[in-house]
């Protein structure tokens, strides 16, 4: 890193070659985004919020602002967040009071956040960078993504399907030499503080500054080859804030990744891809025992393969897995409720829900897929069959007290027509213990029909979703888990591409999703207008409700707020 | 403390804000580096010259996949013409073979297709990181106009908008 940060005045004062990028490019150009939210929420019976007796109505008004500025090589971005709770009129003992709820609730005594401008408004600088861009070489300084590999080492981006923002605050170099790439990069991690799509009751937080450093070479165009190695090491701080992080900047290290990937493009007619990564734990007795539970720390490894390739109509992906430990370096994140390594799943993400999170957290998990897509023009059905083996039973986050196997059956179809579209799921799936602990089982389906209302260019968008999760019988004193149901609709009708009309309907029984519906115990049912006056330019008013719960996308998991009311939201890029 | 009065002219005054016409000034579209499928780099500098469309999708995203069959098919159809379109991923770097299969079963052109994990393009184009959404670019590597979010029949408006620019001389 140091190297590379010296050469870097060298690199730069070099001739540049003639790239339009740079001279004839001298003005400040700007760009913007913008997002406004007001949110009147009913308030529900979560039992989280309940702790801060906050009021039955009130206002959250939300606004996100990005803004870009560049001219020639440099580059400067920055996000700004800001949140504001006002409190409607409501009585209580006779009097009629104003209180909002507040930002920071269930706060400890060492992980409170400085409320500058109150319990209520809050505002931050989430993100900002300056970057400086050759042909040759990229330095960033300030907040960016990374992830290295196939994200077994290293996976750290934004992930809008959640509402989860982590990046890493701190400065990165990458040189490109030729077909060379070499990347250093070293800082901290940074945890959103406002959430954009969900409630913020509470939900700021101290955040631990957990530091990263890596260093990565790839050597692309080898061939038909591109190989990489690699290396990070993970320093996780005790304390809050910034100080937090400086007073460990140069303490011991408390997980080590190194590893290679190599990727094949077409040799024998298959592309292929290759991780393997060996993980260590260099913490003493007296360091981070939660990484392994208080016991000694053990070495970890993450060994992934995928090849895919055709067979005359029909194009087959077999993927195999085997990790043991990575999941470690994500426990002492799960507090800020994001990871930093994430690796495939090979499993059908929109299906893994809490009981089945072997998925995405198991520290002994092996196992392997395949898949076959029929490419029949514009109708392309699939199969996928996969079967994993969890060892892992000292987490206690899978529920499960032996070991067990996990099948798992997908099929679906996409139909892209000319006016109809067909996008269609449908899983099963099995959990079988060891010892007579019995077995979860799973089915789950997901269907998306696009199609023509007969009316000028009029369409509907019907979506569905449902899943019955059936924990099995409980057997040797272990509790098994509860069934559940959940199941969500909803329906769009849009006169014209630039305004509609969605309907939702949701019930779930899921015991994850805390707080009762609005239209009954397991109900909740909303409607939603859009219109979008320009071409980026989006205006959305909801009124009604959503359940809360743990959601999964992307390789991670979350909390999500319930919600009751209705919002209004301007979005745009100007 | 707020009364109804304040929470009033809070609302209008942001409102208004976030709608605010700020002066029109044309953004130049900054370089990006990123790998196609086929492992080449590609750079929006490779294109100078010709009209740009960049698409951003993601393996999870209905809309994207419905808007997808009709930009590939403009840039089949309006290659020779000038036109480029670029499918740039915000999936996540261990989705990379997800992506190559459903090209590959689309019958698309993976040179066209091109992997962000780090989020490169999406900080300079994205950063709301919205999928689908759509970035015109001129001759003269000047943004023109963005498309957030598709609904069936909006890409008559983009495809007009393409062939608007591919007319311009310069």
């Amino acid at each position: 890193m140091l190297a590379l940060i010296a050469w870097l005045p060298a690199a730069a004062a070099e001739p540049e070659p003639p790239d339009a990028d740079a001279a004839d490019k001298p003005h400040v150009s700007t760009t913007f985004t913008n997002d406004f939210e007001l949110r009147l929420q009913n308030f529900d019976p979560t039992p989280l919020v309940q702790i801060g007796g906050p009021p039955p109505k009130f206002v959250e008004q939300l606004d996100r602002l990005t803004a870009r500025a560049s001219s020639g090589r440099w580059a400067a971005n920055v996000q700004v967040d800001e949140v504001a709770f006002v409190g409607l009129p409501y009585e209580v003992d006779g009097q009629v009071v104003h209180t909002p709820p507040p930002l920071i609730l269930n706060c400890g005594l060492d992980q409170c956040v400085q409320a500058p401008f109150g319990e209520h408004f809050y505002a931050n600088p989430e993100k900002f960078s300056v970057t400086y861009d050759t042909p040759d070489l990229d330095v960033a300084v300030g907040d960016f993504y990374a992830a290295f590999g196939y994200g077994a080492a290293l996976n750290l981006n934004r992930n809008v399907d959640i509402d989860v923002d982590t990046s890493i605050q701190g400065a990165r170099v990458v040189a490109s030499p030729g077909p060379w790439e070499v990347t250093a990069l070293a800082g901290m991690l940074n945890r959103q503080q406002v959430f954009a799509d969900n409630p913020n009751i509470g939900m700021l937080q101290g955040d631990k500054r957990h530091l990263v450093g890596a260093f990565r070479v790839q050597r692309h165009e080898l061939g038909p080859a591109a190989i990489g190695l690699h290396g990070v090491a993970y320093d996780f701080v005790d304390a809050y804030g910034l100080s937090g992080a400086f007073d460990e900047a140069f303490s011991r290290t408390d997980a080590l990744v190194g590893g290679g990937t190599v990727e094949l493009f077409g040799v024998g007619g298959v592309d292929w891809q290759l991780e393997g990564d060996v993980l260590g734990f260099p913490t003493d007795e007296e360091g981070h025992s939660d990484l392994f539970g208080g016991r000694a720390p053990e070495f970890g490894h993450a060994l992934y393969a995928s090849a895919s390739f055709a067979v005359g109509p029909t194009i087959w992906t077999v993927d195999a897995k085997k990790y043991r430990n990575v999941n470690r370096i994500n426990g002492p994140l799960a507090a800020e409720q994001y990871q930093a390594v994430v690796p495939p799943t090979l499993e059908y993400e929109r299906a893994i829900n809490f009981n089945t999170a072997a998925a995405l957290t198991s520290n002994d998990i092996a196992g392997a897929r395949a898949r076959v897509d029929f490419a029949l023009g514009a109708v392309t059905p699939y199969v996928s069959v996969a079967v994993f083996r969890d060892a892992d039973t000292d987490n206690a986050t899978q529920h499960a007290p032996a070991p067990e196997t996990i099948g798992t059956v997908v099929g679906g179809v996409e139909a892209l027509l000319d006016d109809f579209t067909v996008l269609l799921n449908a899983l099963g799936r099995l959990e079988q213990r060891d010892d007579d602990f019995g077995q979860d089982r799973q089915v789950y389906g997901d269907v998306d029909l696009k199609f023509p209302l007969g009316i000028g260019e009029a369409h509907g968008d019907l979506v569905v979703s449902g899943q019955r999760f059936l924990g099995g019988p409980e057997v040797g004193g272990f509790a098994s888990d509860l069934d559940w149901t959940e199941a969500s609709t909803s329906l769009t009708l849009a006169p014209t591409p630039e305004a509609g009309i969605t309907g939702y309907l949701d019930y779930t029984t899921n015991p994850f999703a805390l707080a009762g519906g609005n239209l009954g115990p397991y109900n909740f049912g909303a409607l939603e207008l859009y219109v979008k006056p320009s071409s980026a330019w989006t205006v959305k008013a909801f009124y009604g409700g959503y359940a809360a719960g743990i959601r999964c996308s992307g390789g991670q998991c979350r909390n999500v707020p319930a919600f009751t009311g209705s919002r209004l939201a301007v979005t745009g890029t100007f | 403390m707020w009364n109804r009065r304040d929470l009033v002219l809070t609302a209008a005054g942001a409102l208004a804000a976030a709608a605010l016409p700020l002066p029109a000034a044309a953004a130049t579209a900054s370089n990006f580096s990123l790998r196609n499928l086929a492992g080449k780099e590609v750079n929006l500098t490779d294109y100078e010259g010709r009209v740009v469309l960049l698409s951003f999708w993601a393996t999870w995203c209905g809309p994207c996949k419905v808007e997808m069959k009709h930009l590939h098919e403009y840039h089949t159809e309006l290659a020779e013409k000038g036109l480029t379109v670029l499918f740039i991923s915000i999936d996540d770097a261990r989705a990379a073979m997800a992506v190559k299969q459903y090209v590959k079963k689309q019958g698309y052109d993976e040179a066209q297709f091109l992997l962000d994990p780090q989020s490169e393009a999406v900080a300079l184009f994205n950063a709301k990181k919205t999928v689908p959404l759509s970035v015109l670019i001129d001759k003269k590597r000047e943004i023109v106009k963005t498309w957030e979010g598709f609904n069936p029949g909006e890409e008559v408006a983009v495809k007009e908008a393409i062939l608007a620019e591919l007319a311009k001389n310069t």
